[in-house]
């Protein structure tokens, strides 16, 4: 079962750059404490953990060849990440800041006490619709264990060595300086939803294809 | 009165060459890679003309005190000639300005200095150098362009951006094309695009074990050499770095001023300001001197300078050490430091002391450059 484990850890650094690249820059991009930071973080990685299972379990009940077969596989990805995109668009856009006309300067605002998981939980589930290998490592244990007890102990094994690698990320909020860091979350954010609305849309005309021809 | 002036110029004349014989000596030997032998060879002739350009813009800088007017001569045919020589021998050997799988698993690619940032993390990581396929038999120039980068970046920072990059000149060419700014305002957030963008292509080289940003985005793809066009990825490919090289190389820094991709958009630029911060040199603004005319602000290539950054009496950590500002201060209010120094004693020594190394790099970056272009220009001619 430890072997589990450390599969998580040495395959975790794919895990930190997939998720890694929308979860930094967004927590570098949101005015929050290192408190929250890490409340956002664990956020993510129980939802992350969460939706996991129940993708695992709705694909292990529908039928895989059916979902990979189809091209269903990549439309329902490319909306979800046509979701996520536009999200993140519209929370960056909403949030990031407005201009102070008496002091003549522009002022972050403060975030609301839930409104900043959506975007995590919503990366989570994005990741588990786009079958992240962690999802691929859940039906790979099936393929080993007949024992659903074992199977889910070896996953979260699994899991917990790919999660060591988040865990440093909030120190980012422990940076002074906040403004220059906020500036680049927030540009790094907007790329990363363009880029997400882009793949979206090759994912989208992939599986629609795939599943005309 | 006539004959003071006269002395006076007369002992400039004398101090600027006394000052420029060590630089004299040291160019000689860089650029001849040591083996005098070039003397006689077929490349005695560019290996001259090289030699004089560089060694009299030396003088020049020491002579006016003036730095980014030669420096920028000397920096933008760089990257001319550069271009001109890689794309040549492209197409001597290749017959095309593009590559394909077999080129990058035969490491007829040559190493480039924008993949450095992308190759931290793998090669920490994996103990492989990410840039594109093999690189036995590339191993010792690519150490060699790592070690010249590391050192260079530790002596003069972001320095490099302005005095060693060979891409750089490209867009410092086309800022000064116009003679007004056209397009004068830049949202503030943009200012560190670049750092978003370093983050970015960290974490996705890291992920893909690729060089995404050469892969996807590199805009000089367009004036060295490109992935062949036979797929739709590729044809994407090929819109993206073209567009940005009109877009940011051309366009942009036309209607600004301003170097727009060195200062928004490059990923080693960004990784290069994080030197400025651990480097002795930086330039300083001397406040009892300033006379806020704010000439500098619209001058400054690189957005490093702003009403707040004068009012810290320095540029942005971004600053690449251009020398422009210096050059177009008309009360010399603004000058080359040594950290932990005065700022109002020993400017000249101060200036020469950044002068130097800065301009040995150049010439180490750019010399060889040089020699073959002319070279190849002389045997097209005859």
């Amino acid at each position: 079962m430890i072997e589990a484990f450390f599969t998580g850890l040495f395959s975790g650094t794919v895990c930190l750059s997939s998720c890694g690249s929308i979860i930094i820059p967004y927590l570098m991009s949101r005015d929050i404490s290192p408190k929250q930071s890490w409340m956002i973080i664990l956020s993510f990685l129980f939802s992350r953990y969460f939706f996991y299972m129940i993708v695992g379990c709705l694909i292990a009940l529908i039928g895989q060849t059916f979902i990979y077969s189809t091209g269903i596989q990549q439309i329902i990805a490319g909306f979800s990440y046509l979701l996520l995109g536009s999200m993140i668009i519209r929370t960056i856009h909403k949030k990031d800041s407005h201009n102070c006309k008496k002091c003549n300067s522009t002022k972050y605002l403060k975030e609301g006490k839930f409104s900043i998981y959506v975007i995590p939980i919503m990366i989570s589930l994005t990741n588990a619709i786009g079958f992240c290998p962690a999802v691929i490592y859940l039906f790979a244990q099936k393929m080993i264990y007949e024992n659903i007890e074992l199977i889910f102990q070896s996953y979260t094994l699994f899991y917990l060595g790919a999660s060591v690698y988040f865990l440093p990320i909030p120190l980012i909020s422990l940076i002074k300086n906040n403004n220059k860091i906020r500036d680049i979350g927030i540009i790094a954010s907007w790329i990363m939803a363009i880029y997400l609305i882009g793949k979206s849309v090759m994912l989208i005309i992939d599986g629609t294809n795939y599943a005309i021809g | 009165m006539q004959l003071v002036k006269n002395n006076l110029k007369t002992r400039n004349v004398i101090k600027s060459i006394l000052l420029t014989f060590p630089m004299a000596l040291l160019i000689i030997v860089l650029l001849s890679d040591g083996n005098f032998h070039i003397f006689y060879s077929e490349k005695s002739i560019p290996f001259l003309i090289t030699y004089l350009f560089f060694i009299s813009s030396f003088f020049l800088m020491i002579y006016t005190g003036k730095t980014d007017k030669y420096r920028a001569l000397i920096f933008i045919l760089f990257s001319i000639f550069l271009s001109f020589s890689f794309i040549y021998n492209m197409f001597e050997v290749r017959d095309t300005m593009t590559f394909n799988e077999t080129n990058i698993y035969e490491s007829n690619i040559p190493f480039c200095h924008l993949v450095i940032p992308m190759i931290i993390i793998p090669a920490a990581l994996t103990q492989t150098i990410i840039f594109p396929g093999s690189i036995i038999g590339g191993f010792a120039s690519i150490s060699m362009m790592i070690a010249l980068w590391f050192f260079s970046s530790l002596a003069i920072g972001r320095g490099f951006c302005s005095w060693g990059c060979f891409y750089g000149g490209w867009d410092d060419a086309f800022s000064r094309i116009k003679k007004k700014r056209i397009l004068k305002y830049l949202p503030g957030i943009l200012r560190y695009a670049s750092f978003a963008i370093l983050l970015l292509v960290v974490i996705s080289a890291a992920s893909t074990l690729s060089p995404t940003y050469c892969s996807w985005i590199c805009p000089f793809k367009t004036v060295t050499e490109f992935e062949e066009i036979n797929s739709t990825t590729s044809v994407i490919k090929t819109i993206i770095f073209l567009s940005l090289f009109i877009g940011l190389v051309i366009i942009i820094p036309i209607l600004t001023k301003k170097r727009t991709q060195c200062a928004l958009f490059c990923p080693l630029g960004a990784l290069q300001s994080g030197f400025n911060k651990i480097n002795i040199f930086d330039i300083r603004i001397d406040k009892t001197k300033c006379t806020n005319c704010k000439k500098c602000i619209k001058i400054c290539p690189m957005y490093s300078l702003n009403d707040e950054q004068l009012k810290k009496e320095k540029p942005d950590f971004t600053c690449s050490r251009c020398g422009k500002c210096i050059d177009v201060c008309p009360n010399n209010a603004i000058s080359y430091h040594i950290r932990g120094t005065s700022t109002d004693k020993y400017l000249t020594l101060k200036r020469l002391l950044f002068l130097y190394p800065s301009f040995l790099f150049m010439t180490i970056f750019a010399g060889g450059s040089y020699i073959s272009s002319i070279s190849r220009i002389i045997n097209w001619i005859n």
